[in-house]
């Protein structure tokens, strides 16, 4: 299993899906052709705020070689409060719908939420193309993207309101002051789902 | 070609993918150069636990005389077990398609167009910074088509096994061949 980063400490980060798009543009400049690969998943960079080295110690688990990591997507702006149990509802479910099942009852999850589907061990990202909101019965058909790039099977755990990001983080290390109290500088890392 | 995959290349943003069935005594391996796709009843998945993932497809050439396609296949295996066992399956057979999956429904868009097909030949492991890729050479039955043997062919003895007795070839050593595509040139 993944090595959980802390949360908090955050200044900036930002999501984008890799690899891009394969987009040719013809000699003249005037035509354009476009196609995707499947199997598209998650980056994010995150950049850290300058921290007392005693805080950035939690981190240091960022540059492990042993293990991948996951961090904590913060996203408490845009959804809070108990997600229930929320499971995959039927496996070998593909394309953009993931239907789940679990949920506390009339939750609203919103446009953009990033969402983790644990499957044989491995987190998998996505984000909702549109809102939702849960039924009665605590089901719902989520609309993802990118498209579902594995075999979930039934009752794999769904991770709603906080969702990790698994992969390994490029990161290289702490700059330490010591004549300003070991204050560290702001830095920054890359994790990328592995796949 | 599939008349709806065409279709669906026509589209703004079609979804593509490679996918490699590799027959192995051991099991079958199918995997997808990301994502999933089901198609022929099968399932291809983006990575296995011991072959790993498919890490990159050689060019496949074609169209000149007296050459056939063989692309390397680079797979970055993840266990030694596996890398024994792709050594140990020498001539097992693969298949590349080449296809796309629907964006909405995850479904594979009418039939996958097979790209090339071969049999293993020699396996190597390479070892680079950052990655362990594992080289796939191969063989294939256009390879074999190209042989040049003495089982089969425009000559006297051929001709005799075929018609013994038959001794008209036997003073015609000079006989022009027909040079076919991609045949070379006789010597």
């Amino acid at each position: 299993m993944p090595i959980d980063l802390p949360s908090g400490c955050v200044a900036e980060w930002q999501p984008s899906l890799t690899p891009a798009p394969n987009r040719s543009r013809s000699a003249f400049g005037t035509n354009a052709q476009s196609y995707v690969r499947a199997g598209r998943h998650w980056s994010f960079s995150v950049s850290l705020h300058a921290m007392a080295s005693a805080k950035a110690a939690e981190w240091s688990e960022l540059d492990d070689e042993s293990e991948a990591v996951a961090w904590p997507i913060p996203q408490d702006h845009l959804i809070s409060g108990s997600e229930g149990a929320p499971r995959v509802a039927g496996g070998g479910q593909l394309g953009s719908t993931l239907n789940i099942d679990g949920v506390t009852a009339g939750l609203i999850l919103p446009k953009d939420l990033f969402i983790a589907v644990i499957t044989g061990g491995q987190r998998y990202v996505y984000r909702l193309k549109s809102a939702v909101t849960v039924s009665g019965t605590g089901t719902a058909a989520l609309s993802l993207r990118p498209i579902i790039r594995a075999v979930h099977a039934d009752n794999d755990v769904v991770e709603l309101v906080s969702p990790r990001v698994e992969g390994f983080a490029r990161f290289t290390g702490f700059v330490t002051q010591p004549r300003r109290g070991n204050l560290t500088k702001p830095t920054s890392f890359t994790i990328e789902e592995l796949g | 070609m599939d008349a709806l995959l065409i279709a669906d290349w026509q589209r703004a943003n079609p979804h593509a993918f490679i996918a490699l069935e590799l027959a192995l005594t051991a099991k079958t391996l199918r995997l997808t150069s990301g994502g999933v796709a089901v198609f022929g009843g099968e399932t291809y998945g983006p990575k296995d636990d011991d072959y790993g993932v498919l890490s990159a497809v050689g060019s496949i050439t074609d169209g000149l005389d007296g050459v056939a396609s063989a692309p390397d296949i680079t797979l970055m295996v993840k266990t030694d077990a596996a890398l024994a066992a792709l050594s140990a399956d020498q001539g097992a057979f693969w298949t590349l398609y080449w296809g796309s999956v629907s964006p909405s429904t995850g479904a594979v868009v009418g039939t996958p167009e097979t790209l090339s097909s071969g049999y293993i030949n020699t396996i190597t492991p390479t070892f680079a910074a950052g990655a362990r890729p594992v080289v796939i050479k191969s063989y294939t039955d256009e390879q074999r088509m190209l042989l040049r043997d003495a089982s089969k062919g425009w000559s006297a003895a051929h001709h005799r096994s075929v018609w013994s007795g038959e001794a008209g070839f036997d003073e015609l050593p000079g006989v022009k061949d027909k040079v076919y595509w991609r045949a070379n040139e006789p010597n």
